[in-house]
């Protein structure tokens, strides 16, 4: 049995984000395969308040970021730049044969440690994204006047890490691609996936904001910013084609990003047409999952592949979607009831026509079961396995003797 | 159409699925667990006990669809299956909070609270001293203070262990997630087996179902606090109201005894109502612990090992006319060739002070008569297997649990003749009226000279008997009744 320090910017014991449940996931599917996973974060503890974690370091003490946005990047460069807080989390990490970190936000501190530094402890890239053009252009989006020294600096990041890991896994083939290009050794796919539930006995179950005649459609989103990126022109659209018992009901930290949008925005066509949730329980989601008449997925920007996207191919539900959206998941457009579509006019027209004539649902078997994070992360579990047996190859190389000279013939008793 | 099919023995219609009201036409469960709710971490009594016993096989029954729910604010709540199912399978365990392991932040030590004023003079005094040092060297100066730092920071403090891996995530008992209220459609059914007087508001109920057309499923155990009101704590029209409401609204009302269906129709007739339809289902017996006398001091343990003792089984209450039995044992216990010791099993009930300062005054009191007030189902089942003879002298009783426990384990019983007591029987108990006095003397002098004997074995239903009882029921196909 191997040991893993699996290093994230979240806790994951208990996911409620995307990027959390992908890295719950990897450890768990790690622990599956028989590796002993030790796990380890560096985040602000404000956000996560009350959720289970990991032993942890609080970058909510360091100084406080310039954008709410940038405190993944800034946070963890703070950290790295601090010698007592660098020390905390250095204490933090047990000793390991292969270091999982979970995106690139903290591999300026991963690469402090004495392990890595010297080579010794080999370092596997669990990559969600590659961010530093997204993160720029978030940057940009929010008018932050380092944009772009913060998107160069990432992308030196990214490409310092991919150069150094033993192994890296990326969500898509265009990501795997640009890891690639980054100089990457050993580059597998393993795409965002979704834990089989059971939701058939949830009819009739919804939250208490709708009522029972309510028709919803349903888009469930992260406060991650590119997931408000339908703002407003998507969004305006969704809203007009909605009829007095239809809904459009939001879940999802992205709620946070709708409701600054609305307040100088669509007031008057938003009630009576939206419900903004927020961030919801499993068991809540799976009463709206269990309700809902269609899915959207109206994200205009985005990198890596959107996790709600396999949970929405998977609830067999009819959706709507961006190709943005189906990033990661293209063998899937055109299934029964996958309708895609970019300009705003043809996503509220397809929207219509999913509630107005529901499409056939699409069939669960093997197909859908490759959405499964079981089926998923199978090709980052192997290429671990590679890894750590690449290296044990190399230990038991180093010391093994040299081999003498063979005895003659005849001479053993 | 439904798996399963109803046992022949029990009769019923055939398994088929009702008419479509929604997308799979499929009939759903829902089950009530309020009751077992609001009684979390504490012993079962016999209503409980049937709610729990019942809903942990319907939610095991992979055949079938089942949503828990709680009745909380006039609304269905629907229940997280792993919620429920963590409630059920340790019932009596404590109520726990949910608990989130801390991130790693441990509090500042006694020492470094002392030292902190003279490190932030320190602090303090070397900011300013770094100001004395040219620009060009002050980087490397300050780093080298830093470093300097870390080295004393590191003579002061004793490294800091790394934390132990977090425990194991705590099934959160305490707090289930309420966010989902449920709206029934027409192809389910409630089933509802607890206090439902206390935890069911009938009045949403029947507007639901008058609009949606659900079916409802309610158990009745018996009808005491309707035709004994004096021996029920007084509620006012509490139990009225829940009777009139169950026959108006209810589907189906199986009765734990023939006798309380006889008490409903009787009641539903007295009120002008027609009765819902009824059948009769009997409440499994088997006790689900082993034999286990651990809790019970060891003097007793010792006393009772030798099987001489009559047991009584039920709350204390005026009903179980425990009064009876310390007459009976006052008037035997002068004969000294009566050695039978009583014990007297149940919790404390209600409007028992009188009664209860009776039995504290009796010389009788914890030398022939004991009463164990807190007993589990293990030292319970350890009781009716070495007891001599079980007694069961109630005024009236809706079934009689106790009875059929003690046939279960073979034990002769002296029972009652009141109410569904004598059904309970089986044929195997020795009946007799509660107010012939020598009647019950002659009989508990005449067993405690006669050897221990065992009963014959007798057809009694277990849990899961029960519950393939309650799931023909709830299976059964008709169309709702229309509420009036």
């Amino acid at each position: 049995m191997s040991r893993l320090l699996q290093i994230s910017t979240y806790p994951t014991l208990a996911p409620r984000h995307g990027g959390q449940r992908r890295a719950h996931q990897i450890g768990r599917a790690l622990e599956r395969a028989g590796h002993e996973v030790r796990r380890v974060a560096a985040y602000d503890f404000a956000p996560y308040h009350g959720q289970p974690s990991e032993p942890a370091i609080d970058l909510g003490r360091l100084p406080p970021p310039t954008h709410p946005a940038a405190w993944l990047f800034e946070g963890a460069r703070a950290l790295a730049q601090d010698p007592m807080e660098l020390a905390a989390f250095s204490r933090l990490c047990e000793p390991a044969d292969a270091i999982v970190l979970e995106e690139v936000w903290l591999w300026p501190v991963v690469r402090t440690l004495p392990g890595v530094r010297s080579g010794a402890l080999p370092v596997i890239y669990s990559g969600h994204n590659i961010e530093a053009p997204v993160f720029a252009r978030s940057m940009r989006g929010f008018g932050h006047p380092r944009a772009e020294e913060y998107g160069a600096e990432v992308a030196a990041m990214e490409a310092e890490l991919a150069g150094i890991a033993a192994g890296a896994s990326a969500v898509t083939d265009a990501d795997a691609r640009a890891l690639r290009r980054l100089g990457a050794r050993r580059v597998v796919v393993a795409p965002n996936g979704v834990e089989a539930r059971d939701r058939s006995h949830l009819a009739g179950a919804i939250p208490e904001a709708l009522a029972r005649e309510h028709r919803f459609l349903l888009f469930v989103a992260s406060a991650h910013p590119p997931n408000a990126s339908g703002v407003p022109d998507l969004f305006m659209a969704l809203l007009t084609v909605l009829r007095p018992l239809e809904r459009l009901v939001v879940a999802g930290g992205v709620c946070h990003l709708l409701r600054e949008w609305l307040q100088g925005g669509p007031t008057h066509l938003a009630r009576g047409r939206l419900i903004l949730m927020g961030e919801l329980s499993d068991f809540c989601l799976d009463g709206l999952f269990a309700n809902a008449a269609a899915i959207v997925l109206p994200l205009r920007d985005g990198g890596g592949s959107n996790l709600k996207t396999a949970e929405a191919l998977y609830s067999r539900l009819p959706m709507v979607a961006t190709s943005t959206a189906m990033r990661g998941f293209e063998d899937y457009v055109g299934d029964p009831g996958v309708v895609v579509t970019d300009e705003p006019s043809a996503f509220a027209a397809a929207v219509r026509d999913v509630l107005d004539t529901p499409p056939p649902s699409r069939m669960p078997g093997p197909r859908l079961d490759r959405l499964l994070w079981d089926s998923t992360l199978c090709p980052l579990v192997a290429m671990v396995d590679e890894v750590l047996d690449e290296r044990a190859r190399e230990a038991d190389g180093r010391h093994r003797l040299p081999p003498g000279p063979a005895e003659p013939p005849g001479e053993r008793a | 159409v439904q798996d399963g099919t109803p046992r022949a023995d029990r009769g019923g219609a055939p398994e088929v699925a009702l008419p479509a009201g929604d997308s799979s036409g499929r009939c759903r469960i829902l089950l009530d667990l309020t009751t077992a709710y609001s009684w979390r971490g504490r012993k079962a009594v016999g209503i409980i006990r049937t709610e729990r016993e019942i809903a942990r096989r319907l939610l095991g029954d992979a055949t079938l669809e089942v949503l828990p729910f709680l009745f909380h604010g006039g609304q269905l709540r629907a229940l997280e299956l792993s919620f429920a199912r963590a409630m059920l399978a340790e019932p009596d365990a404590p109520v726990l909070e949910p608990v989130a392991p801390p991130a790693v932040e441990p509090p500042p030590s006694r020492r470094a609270r002392l030292i902190r004023p003279f490190a932030v003079a320190a602090k303090w005094a070397t900011r300013h001293a770094l100001q004395a040092v040219p620009s060009a060297a002050r980087p490397e100066v300050a780093l080298s203070l830093i470093h300097a730092r870390e080295a004393v920071r590191r003579l002061i403090y004793p490294p800091v262990p790394p934390p132990a891996a977090p425990a194991p995530l705590v099934v959160a008992l305490a707090l289930p997630d309420l966010s989902l209220v449920l709206h029934p459609r027409r192809t389910d059914v409630i089933w509802t087996c607890g206090l439902a007087w206390d935890d069911l508001d009938w009045a949403p109920i029947a507007l639901l179902k008058a609009q949606h057309g659900f079916r409802v499923v309610c158990l009745c155990y018996d009808l005491i606090p309707i035709l004994f009101p004096q021996w029920v704590p007084s509620h006012g029209d509490l139990y009225l109201s829940h009777f009139l409401s169950m026959v108006d609204i209810a589907d189906e009302v199986p009765c734990i005894s023939a006798c309380t269906a006889r008490d409903l129709h009787d009641f539903a007739a007295r009120y002008g109502r027609p009765a819902p339809r009824t059948s009769v289902v009997r409440l499994g017996a088997n006790l689900p612990e082993s034999p286990d006398p651990t809790g019970l001091p060891p003097a007793l343990i010792e006393r009772f090992r030798k099987g001489r003792f009559a047991l009584a089984v039920g709350t204390f209450e005026v009903r179980k006319n425990y009064g009876l039995l310390l007459d009976v044992w006052e008037r035997l216990a002068r004969d000294p060739g009566f050695d039978l010791d009583l014990v007297l099993v149940g919790m404390r009930g209600w409007l028992i002070d009188e009664l209860l300062a009776r039995f504290e005054a009796s010389p009788l009191h914890e030398t022939r008569i004991f009463w164990l007030s807190d007993a589990g189902d293990a030292l319970l089942s350890w009781l009716f297997e070495g007891c001599h003879v079980a007694l069961y002298p109630s005024l009236y009783e809706g079934w009689g649990l106790p009875v059929v426990e003690a046939l279960l384990h073979r034990r002769p019983v002296i029972a009652s003749n009141r109410g569904a007591v004598p059904e309970a029987g089986l044929g195997l108990a020795t009946i007799i009226d509660p107010d012939d006095f020598p009647g019950w003397c002659e009989a508990v002098a005449a067993c405690a000279r006669a050897p221990r004997v065992s009963v014959p074995a007798a057809p009694i239903p277990s849990w899961d008997e029960t519950t393939a009882d309650v799931r023909a029921l709830l299976l059964r196909a008709g169309p709702a009744r229309q509420i009036a």
